[in-house]
């Protein structure tokens, strides 16, 4: 009698020990067929810095030629043509904020004036400026200024809070070519990148 | 008497097949089925050039047709095998996507970073490019 008690015990434990893997079971494919981890073996961060890309034959002057008996011709994105017959431009970029926390601003290029015109004296600069006011509150170089470019890994910190506010988070960059008339021939096109880190 | 027992025996056998199989597919599903996480990921595509650092999503902003963002993922293995993680994309944005690195191992505590690098064709129309990145991790 004992005997099959012993039995019917150890039966009994194996069907409570059998439901408990069922539970567990269904639990381990519910997990697999919504692709819901709970135990997560893997950390992932996403790290609050962006490198954006952008070429500068976006802003395209077209076709044109220095104005004989010059030295070199001067145009931007303001609408200036020095000694030459390029058609004026009016736009640089414009750089927003689309999120919801400050930004640092660095700005780079791929090519320095030497190399993306060549010639004597060649000069490939930049000017940053709020184009809606406030936008960039720790400007860390004089807004409207021209400054050369920079092909340095890092660039130029050229805005040290980036606001995300909508009325105030797009600022311009626009870009000014000093051609000298012994310069290389062809189509020009560079890239900037911005860099923008979450402070 | 004899038929109860015959009763019980079969149950007793059915349960001990049940048992087994689901035992199975437990140890399966732990040790060799995949596993996988996913971040969401977007782009947008304008006349704009926009930052969007986004710390729960995989955002890149705004590029220009012709453009293209990078951000960086960390992946730590906090397990104590090695893991060989597998990147895939979904949605309208998997097309424009680019990993630094795929298909790796990482070591027990190791961690990596990934650039992921979204792009966009000269000729792209403006729009939003959404999906989602998978990471699909197995033990090695």
């Amino acid at each position: 009698m004992d005997k099959i008690k012993k039995r019917q015990d150890i039966w009994q434990l194996t069907a409570y020990f059998a439901i408990i893997i069922i539970i567990i079971s269904l639990f381990v494919v519910g997990i697999k067929l919504t692709g819901h981890v709970v135990n997560s073996v893997i950390n992932v961060s996403i790290e609050q810095r962006a490198y954006i890309n952008f070429t500068f034959d976006e802003i395209n002057f077209g076709p044109g030629s220095i104005t004989p008996g010059n030295s070199n011709a001067t145009i931007d994105t303001l609408g200036n043509v020095i000694n030459g017959n390029w058609t004026p431009v009016f736009e640089g970029f414009t750089v927003e904020n689309l999120g919801n926390v400050n930004v640092s601003l660095d700005l780079k290029t791929n090519q320095n004036a030497a190399s993306f015109l060549g010639g004597q004296n060649p000069s490939y600069l930049y000017n940053v400026t709020n184009f809606e006011s406030g936008s960039c509150i720790f400007g860390t170089i004089n807004f409207g200024e021209w400054y050369d470019v920079n092909t340095t890994e890092d660039g130029t910190r050229i805005c040290s809070i980036f606001q995300p506010s909508d009325s105030q988070d797009t600022i311009r960059v626009d870009v000014r070519l000093v051609i000298p008339a012994d310069a290389s021939l062809g189509i020009k096109s560079d890239i900037f990148t911005a860099i923008g880190t979450a402070v | 008497m004899l038929k109860r027992k015959t009763k019980n025996s079969l149950l007793n056998i059915f349960l001990l097949v049940i048992f087994i199989t689901l035992g199975l597919i437990l140890i399966v599903s732990f040790i060799l089925l995949p596993n996988t996480q996913s971040v969401k990921t977007s782009f947008m595509v304008s006349e704009k050039v926009g930052f969007d650092l986004n710390k729960n999503e995989l955002t890149f902003g705004s590029m220009q047709p012709g453009g293209s963002a990078s951000r960086a993922l960390t992946l730590e293995n906090t397990f104590n095998r090695e893991i060989i993680i597998t990147l895939n994309a979904e949605g309208n944005i998997k097309d424009y996507l680019i990993a630094s690195e795929n298909d790796f191992i990482l070591k027990p505590n190791e961690k990596k970073n990934i650039t992921i690098t979204a792009f966009s064709y000269k000729n792209q129309s403006y729009g939003n490019y959404t999906g989602k990145i998978n990471i699909i991790f197995k033990y090695v």
